[in-house]
This record gives C-alpha cells, sequence and structure tokens, in this order.
C-alpha cells in the first residue's frame, strides 16, 4: 500500500515537473514572440507637410489632391478636424488636424482659403481673421517596420475611448477583471454548443483572441482550443491589461482586399473609411467593432444589409452595458454605413524615394533601431510632385515602345525633382516600375555625355575673368595627342564646322570641336582639375575626352553638380530627410541646411543664362516652346552611339532630371531630347511652375552683343542679350555686322598674339 | 529666315578669317597654349583625318532636322532683361511670422526648433537674404562656424542693396572667422561691413 502511494506520488511529481516544464517552454516561446512583435510601431515616414500662406503656389484641384490623399472628408456644414467644405469656386474652408512636428505641435485649426491664379491669396480663420502661415498633417509615405510594413499601427493612447469601451462591451465585458480566461464566456459557450450540437462559439476573451490572431491556425478543435486557454492565462500573468489590448487592436483580421490581410483597427479605419481612426464616429466605430465577429460574411462594401444589422446590434449591445447613452446608439443605428466603394489608396508605396530616406539614416540608426524604434521620419517628399515624375517616365517609356525606339520594352529610366535653393529631394523615381528594385535614381553610374558642358564653360570663365557668353571659340576639326600615342579627332554631330562659334551657342547647341578647342586653349589639365572640383570626378588617366563627358556619374550625383550652377554657385547639400523624432520625443536632424559656394557666383548667373538660351534657341527648344511666356534653363545630354540619354531642367525652384538607357547599356540610339525631354515636359506640366529669374551679380552688365561677341545696338538683328563683365567690356560698334570694336586699339587677342 | 541671315554672318566670319583680315575677332583658338601633354596638331581637312578612337560620352546635339543648322545665333525677341530690379522688397507675413517664432524659439534655447523655423521660412522665401542671416546666427550658436560662414556668405550674395543687411552678414562673417582663428578673414570682414555704414 506505501509502495502504491509512493509510486503515485512519484508519477505526480514527475508528470508535474514534465507539466512544469512544458509551461515553461511554452511561456518562453509566447513572450519572445509576443516582445518581438508588441509595439514595435515601426517607424513612420512622412511626406512634406503642406504649408499654407499667402503667395504660395497652389490650385485647387492640388489642394484637393492633398486634402483627399490625407482622408479629410468634404462635408457641406461646418467642417470638424480632418473635413472640409467647399464654400465658393476659389473659397475653400476645412479644419485641419493637429500633428506634432519635430520643431513643436502644430495645432488643429479652422483655416479659410482663397485661391485664384494659381496661388493662395488669402487665409483667414472662420471669424475672417488674417493666418500668416499654418501647415496641414503630413501623409503617411511608408511604416519601416519588419513584418508589417502594410498597417497603419496605433497606441492604446491614440484610439478614442468610446471605441474601446464598445469594444469591450461587445467582445469581453469581464477584460479588465478576468484573468486571461472567463470561466462565464467559457460556460456559455458549452451552453450553446451543446444546444448546437457542433463546437460553434468559442467565448473567447480578448485575450484568447490575440492568441488566435497571433500564433495558431484557424482550425476549432478542442486541443488547440486548451493551448489557448493556457497561452491566455500565462499572457494575462506576465503583461498588463493595456498592453494586451493594444498588440489586439492592432493585430485583430477585420478584412481581405484580394491579397492584401486588413489587421488592426488604424488599418481598417483607412481600408473602410478613408481616414484615420481618431476621427471615426460612433456608428463607423461601430462598423469595426461588429466586424470582429466575421470579416468576410459581414464586409460591408459586399453585403451591406447583413453589415448594417450587426453594427446596429453592436450599438444596442453596448448602450445595454451602459458604456454610450442609448440616444445616442439610437442616433447612430439611423446613420449610413458610409464606406466609399473602393478602398482609400493603400499607404503609398514610394520604395525608391524611401531607400533614399533610408540612406541618409543608415549612419545614425542600425537597420535594426530604424524599424523597432518608434521614429517619426520627417522627409521633403512631395506626393503630388512624385506622381508627376513617375508618370512623366511611364508615358515617355511607352512612347519609346510605341516608336519601335524600344521594341523589347526594355528601356529604364530614373527621375528626380529637386527643390534648387534647399537642396530637397522632392522625388525619386529608380526605374519603369517601383518595384523597390535596381535604383538607378541612386545607383546606375553612367557616361554623363553633354551635361559635362557647362562645368567647361564655367572652367574657362574662371580662368579668363574677360571671357562672357559673347566670347568666340574656334570650331573646327582639332586633332589631340594622347599620351599613349593615340590621336582624338572629336567630332561634331553635324559633321560641319561653324568656324566659330560664342559660348553661348557652344553650350546652347552643344558643339564637340568647340569645346574641346576651348579646353585646350584654357589648358586641359586646367580645366580637368575644375571638373574634379566641381564634384566631377574623372576616369582613370584623366582622359581629355573628359571634357565632352566620359564621366560616369549617377542621376543623383549629376542633379547635384546642376543644384549647384542653379543655385548662384552654391551647393546644398541634397537631402530627402527633414527631420528625425524619436519615441521619447528628441529632435535630430540628421543633415541640416548647409550651403557651400564652389563656383563665383558670376561664372554661375553666365551659365545659367546660357542654359537658359538653351530651351530658347538651343537643343532644348521643344521645352521652350512646350511653355510659352515661362523661362527656364537646360541642358540635353547624349552619349555613344544613344545609349544614355539625359536631361537637367529647371524653372525657378525645380530641378528636375531625367535620364534614360538601357541596363546593360546597348546602343540604343536615344537621344537627351528627343527621350529624356518629354519625361520632365510632361512632369513640370503637372506641377506648379515659374519663371526663372536671377539677379544679376555685381561685376556685370547687361548688353547686346552681334554673333562675333561686338556690343552693338539692341535692335541690330541677330544681336542677342549677354552679361559681360564690366572690367573688361567687349569692343564697341555703332555697325550691327561689325567684327571687332572701333576704338580698341588691343585686344586681349591682339596682346596674346601681337597682331 | 533669321537663321538664314545668321548663317550668311558665319559665312563672313569664316571668310573673313581666311583672309587674314586686319582686325580679327577675339576668338579662342586652341593652338594657343597648348601643354606639352595636350599638343594640338593643325588641324587637318576632314577627308584625311584619323578616325577617332572609340570614346563614348559624346554629345553631338544630335536634333532630329536640326542637323544642317550650323549656328543658331537666332535672334530673340526683345524681353526685359532677366534681372529686372525688384521693386520694394517686402518680407512675405508668413515668413515674418516664421522669423518671429524662430527668434523666441532661439531666445528661450531651443535652436533646433528656431533652426526649424527658418528652415520652413527658407523654403517659402529662399531670396530672403534675411533668413540668411537668421540661420548663420544660429548655426554660429549651435558651434557649427564654418557653416555660418558659408550660409552668410550666400545670404550677402542675395542681399542686394540691402546694405544694412549686408553689413550685418559682414560682421557676421567676421564673429565667426575669429572663432576660426582667421584673423585676416575677419579683419577683411570688418574691412567690407565699415565700408558700408
Amino acid at each position: 500500500m506505501k509502495g502504491v502511494i509512493q509510486f503515485l506520488f512519484k508519477v505526480s511529481l514527475v508528470t508535474l515537473v514534465g507539466l512544469g516544464m512544458v509551461l515553461v517552454y511554452l511561456n518562453a516561446q509566447l513572450t519572445k514572440q509576443f516582445d518581438a512583435l508588441s509595439f514595435s510601431v515601426g517607424a513612420t515616414v512622412y511626406a512634406r507637410p503642406m504649408e499654407l500662406y499667402v503667395g504660395h503656389p497652389l490650385t485647387q484641384e492640388a489642394l484637393r489632391v492633398e486634402l483627399a490623399a490625407l482622408g479629410y472628408r468634404q462635408v457641406s456644414e461646418r467642417p470638424r478636424a480632418g473635413q472640409y467644405r467647399i464654400v465658393s469656386g476659389n473659397r475653400l474652408d476645412l479644419m485641419s488636424r493637429g500633428h506634432r512636428y519635430a520643431d513643436g505641435h502644430e495645432p488643429s485649426r479652422d483655416l479659410r482659403i482663397q485661391i485664384a491664379e494659381g496661388q493662395i491669396t488669402s487665409l483667414t480663420d472662420f471669424s475672417g481673421n488674417a493666418v500668416a502661415v499654418a501647415r496641414l498633417d503630413p501623409v503617411v509615405l511608408a511604416q519601416l517596420s519588419g513584418s508589417h510594413a502594410d498597417r497603419e499601427l496605433v497606441r492604446l493612447k491614440d484610439v478614442p475611448t468610446e471605441l474601446v469601451n464598445v469594444l469591450i462591451a461587445v467582445e469581453d465585458r469581464q477584460f479588465w477583471e478576468h484573468h486571461g480566461i472567463s470561466l462565464t464566456g467559457i460556460a456559455r459557450a458549452a451552453w450553446v454548443n451543446l444546444g448546437a450540437g457542433r463546437f460553434a462559439q468559442g467565448g473567447s476573451t480578448i485575450t484568447q483572441q490575440l492568441i488566435k490572431n497571433l500564433y495558431l491556425t484557424r482550425d476549432r478543435t478542442l486541443s488547440r482550443k486548451l493551448i489557448e486557454v493556457v497561452y491566455a492565462v500565462l499572457l494575462d500573468a506576465q503583461y498588463d491589461k493595456s498592453h494586451i489590448l493594444e498588440a489586439y487592436l492592432n493585430e485583430v483580421f477585420l478584412g481581405q482586399w484580394g491579397a492584401r490581410a486588413i489587421h488592426g483597427f488604424g488599418t481598417a479605419s483607412r481600408f473602410y473609411f478613408g481616414k484615420p481612426l481618431g476621427e471615426l464616429e460612433l456608428s463607423e466605430q461601430a462598423m469595426l467593432v461588429a466586424l470582429i465577429k466575421g470579416p468576410s460574411a459581414l464586409n460591408p462594401r459586399q453585403f451591406p444589409d447583413r453589415a448594417k444589422a450587426r453594427r446596429n446590434l453592436v450599438l444596442s449591445e453596448a448602450a445595454e452595458a451602459g458604456v454610450i447613452p442609448a440616444k445616442d446608439a439610437q442616433q447612430a443605428q439611423s446613420h449610413p454605413l458610409n464606406v466609399p466603394v473602393r478602398p482609400a489608396d493603400r499607404v503609398g508605396r514610394f520604395p525608391a524615394y524611401v531607400e533614399r530616406v533610408q540612406r541618409e539614416l543608415r549612419d545614425r540608426y542600425s537597420r535594426e533601431d530604424l524599424i523597432s524604434d518608434g521614429l517619426q521620419i520627417y522627409t521633403a517628399m512631395d506626393p503630388v510632385r512624385h506622381a508627376a515624375a513617375q508618370q512623366g517616365l511611364t508615358e515617355t517609356l511607352d512612347a519609346l515602345g510605341q516608336q519601335g525606339l524600344d521594341p523589347s520594352r526594355e528601356a529604364q529610366g530614373a527621375v528626380l525633382l529637386l527643390d534648387i535653393p534647399t537642396g530637397e529631394i522632392q522625388a525619386v523615381i529608380g526605374g519603369r516600375v517601383a518595384d523597390g528594385g535596381f535604383n538607378r535614381a541612386l545607383d546606375a553610374r553612367r557616361q554623363i555625355g553633354s551635361l559635362v558642358k557647362p562645368f567647361v564653360v564655367a572652367s574657362a570663365l574662371i580662368r579668363q575673368p574677360d571671357f562672357h557668353s559673347g566670347t568666340l571659340v574656334r570650331d573646327d576639326p582639332i586633332t589631340l595627342s594622347l599620351p599613349n600615342g593615340d590621336q582624338w579627332s572629336p567630332q561634331n554631330y553635324s559633321k560641319t564646322d561653324a568656324g566659330v562659334v560664342t559660348l553661348e551657342t557652344l553650350l546652347a547647341t552643344s558643339i564637340n570641336q568647340a569645346t574641346v578647342h576651348l579646353s585646350v586653349a584654357i589648358g586641359m589639365d586646367a580645366v580637368l582639375d575644375d571638373l574634379v572640383s566641381f564634384g566631377i570626378p574623372l576616369a582613370p588617366g584623366r582622359p581629355p575626352a573628359s571634357v565632352l563627358g566620359v564621366s560616369e556619374l549617377s542621376p543623383l550625383a549629376m542633379a547635384g553638380r546642376y543644384q549647384m550652377v542653379f543655385n548662384r554657385g552654391f551647393e546644398v547639400p541634397l537631402r530627402a530627410v527633414r527631420a528625425v523624432v524619436d519615441p521619447n520625443g528628441m529632435v535630430v536632424s540628421p543633415k541640416p541646411f548647409a550651403t557651400r559656394q564652389r563656383m563665383p557666383s558670376q561664372v554661375a548667373y553666365q551659365v545659367d543664362r546660357m542654359l537658359i538660351a538653351t530651351t530658347e534657341v538651343g537643343t532644348a527648344q521643344r521645352l521652350g516652346q512646350a511653355f510659352p511666356g515661362l523661362r527656364m534653363a537646360a541642358k540635353t545630354g547624349t552619349t555613344d552611339d544613344g545609349r544614355d540619354a539625359w536631361f537637367v531642367a529647371a524653372d525657378q525652384r525645380t530641378l528636375g532630371l531625367a535620364w534614360i538607357g538601357f541596363d546593360d547599356n546597348r546602343v540604343a540610339n536615344l537621344s537627351g531630347s528627343r527621350a529624356a525631354l518629354p519625361v520632365l515636359q510632361s512632369a513640370y506640366r503637372a506641377i506648379t511652375r515659374q519663371s526663372r529669374v536671377i539677379p544679376r551679380p555685381d561685376g556685370l552688365r547687361e548688353t547686346w552683343l552681334n554673333a562675333y561677341g561686338v556690343d552693338v545696338d539692341a535692335d541690330c538683328p541677330g544681336a542677342r542679350p549677354h552679361a559681360v563683365p564690366v572690367d573688361s567690356p567687349p569692343p564697341i560698334s555703332q555697325e550691327c555686322n561689325a567684327q571687332s570694336g572701333q576704338g580698341v586699339e588691343r585686344s586681349w587677342w591682339q596682346q596674346w598674339f601681337g597682331g | 529666315m533669321r537663321v538664314q541671315l545668321g548663317c550668311a554672318l558665319i559665312g563672313l566670319v569664316l571668310v573673313g578669317c581666311t583672309q587674314s583680315p586686319v582686325a580679327r575677332p577675339p576668338v579662342v583658338d586652341a593652338s594657343w597654349r597648348a601643354t606639352a601633354q595636350d599638343r594640338v596638331q593643325p588641324s587637318t581637312p576632314r577627308q584625311s583625318e584619323v578616325a577617332p578612337p572609340p570614346v563614348r560620352g559624346i554629345d553631338p546635339a544630335r536634333e532630329q532636322g536640326e542637323t544642317n543648322r550650323v549656328i543658331p545665333i537666332a535672334p530673340v525677341a526683345k524681353i526685359a532683361p532677366i534681372d529686372a530690379p525688384k521693386a520694394e522688397r517686402t518680407i512675405p507675413p508668413a515668413v515674418i511670422s516664421l522669423l518671429d517664432q524662430a527668434d523666441q524659439l532661439r531666445v528661450a534655447g531651443d535652436l533646433n526648433a528656431a533652426s526649424s523655423r527658418l528652415e520652413r521660412a527658407l523654403r517659402i522665401a529662399p531670396e530672403e537674404a534675411e533668413v540668411y542671416y537668421q540661420l548663420a546666427r544660429i548655426r554660429l550658436e549651435q558651434g557649427g562656424v564654418q557653416e555660418s560662414v558659408s550660409i552668410a556668405t550666400q545670404g550677402v550674395e542675395l542681399a542686394g542693396a540691402d546694405n544694412a543687411l549686408k553689413r550685418d552678414l559682414w560682421t557676421l562673417i567676421a564673429t565667426a572667422r575669429d572663432r576660426l582663428g582667421d584673423t585676416g578673414g575677419a579683419t577683411q570682414a570688418r574691412v567690407r561691413a565699415r565700408a558700408l555704414n
């Protein structure tokens, strides 16, 4: 007898120890997974907020696109936060949402916006008091997180209390009291199941539902149910209720759209109602709670009647539980479902831009920190401009296909849009498809062709202070003996010689021989040194052909070189990220605004003007013709056999760069003006534009020169406006066709050659 | 019609060149200043030209239908000069508001937030030299001395005829250069500031 008892005791002990070990194991598994998953809200990447102030270039349409992207809803009564009302054709009232920015809180405020002729003409509050400047909330570009890239995660404190109360009243009334499982719930379920003769109702607590969503398969077996109960108890013992509730709110399955599963209330709020959770009305909150029961069967888009019935039941139960006033429930029950037929565009996917953002942050944050830290990342990305750039590329590549220039439809491209004075990157298109593959805007290294010429001319203007855009350069065959013994005779594409050209013509029509003549005249070594100092690295051996663009740069690097020219010679480091806020509210600006002069402003000014001439009379005329009355600067670039087509353009604020070519660098017969120009033509058409106006720096004066660089009357045929150095003016003549000045005793030419 | 005229003009130039007239236009000519490394052969006629080595990166101004266009010194409409002097310089209210906010934040010691407001102002009015002055001042306080000089230098470039602002900018540059140990540069900047009094 004693032996039997002892035996039983030993068996029990072993069993208990075994069970304990299983529990410890299960617990370790559970906490490991739960901690890894739970509150990694990830990093949120925001687009630039739209700034509102009198004078801001903006169209009614662009404003409405922005409001739509932000999920603002049009109403007919006085708008509340996240709503707007169109008062008349050019007036719009809105109530902005507040947002905590890196530099402080932008409060929610009432704004009356008047727009006329492409800009804001009046900005007041609803009472008519002037508002100097206000910001809308920013569009979310991306959530950076390992597994939940597609979710709009929420923190418990940001979830409306009402919604939480309704949820608990309907799904788990004892949530705040029980220990993970509810015995009354299980008893009730058992009763129902007995009646139904099968295992139909779960009687699950919120904790159990979370476990089910997180760890378990969907099959309804008793063993699964047992594990679920064990897990629920363990979870409840180790984490506080609010922790569990927050995980539930972000995890619960609330719908399916094609291959995309809708998890969590934040995501569902966008998916069903196109607005953030905080803006849902009671009836909408109840609809989301109703969906927990059966997201597919109750899908309000497919089965509006069923969905509405269930929603109203939720409202009744919540009222009966006393968490909402009965009359509010009744009122909400009378509301329509209010679910737009199509889901709002999912959180935008801009892999090429986001990649740039991540690279800017790489030095400061590890990959893990980036996705798990709850960082708020504010960028300069402009959704409207980004769409314009992508559209421009897509249209152009399609056209190349149709024209037979790209029969295989394998041509690729890259587009960048930058704000010239701040160096902020507004759009990055890395290829034909925004699939997060090879990012050509950042990583392709391609020969730059004629994009180099403005820098050769800049070098000449620096080294010869008496040079100006009207200075004549020889354009006839030239042969250089290279150090390795080869002979190099660059040719003009036209296979003709102009004899002499002005520097302006050299740039505007991109003449090769004249560029080489100019470089040799200035001193090839000096020009090559200057190219390096402008940030254009040379191929090994410093080939003289560098002055015709054999250097290889990425589109982004090339855009940076032109930013300097278009910004009066001041280079501003390009950046996508404006500021980062960590979860403790610490603000970091990884790359604050900086500037550095790398080219004298007089030189940048003259080159800029020659590039304006390029759109007026040169290789970029097509762009000029597309926007009559708008002054823009531009440069085309094409490499040998048309392997690369480049185009750079600038209006007053925006620098655009487009590259088209093939990844395998094949012969393609592309040209800058035909293949790349249309990309930017299309992009500029879709954005606000301003004529280039650049104040003339000291040391230069305005005059009119004829084709020989002689200062003549402005009315002379063929005379063009030029800025010339005050200290060494060109010769002056009364004769329109004069080839040299009268009264100029010894020109620099004569000084050099003793003529 | 006008293009033809341009071509005719070029014809004249070419004739002029070959007949070596007394007064030649100043033409940049590669045959002067050639260094040993890049010796230039006398221009050879095209027929006997050696084939160019396979050099890529040559842009040919390849405009369809424009290949015959030798020299496009096209006349332009008599438009106003690109830089018609701006009338009165007025700082937009939005920028004034942001400058005020930045100043309050700066006084309160929140230099990051102040800098961020100024960057907003810069986005609204990137031509406004006052914004550069304020940014340069903040950078100096933040310890970015070299950055401060650079930003102020751009401010000088943008200040146009605003001598009072230019003087402030040069004074700021002098202070920053002192801090960098560049006494000579600081003195130069002070001289320029004083010249604007």
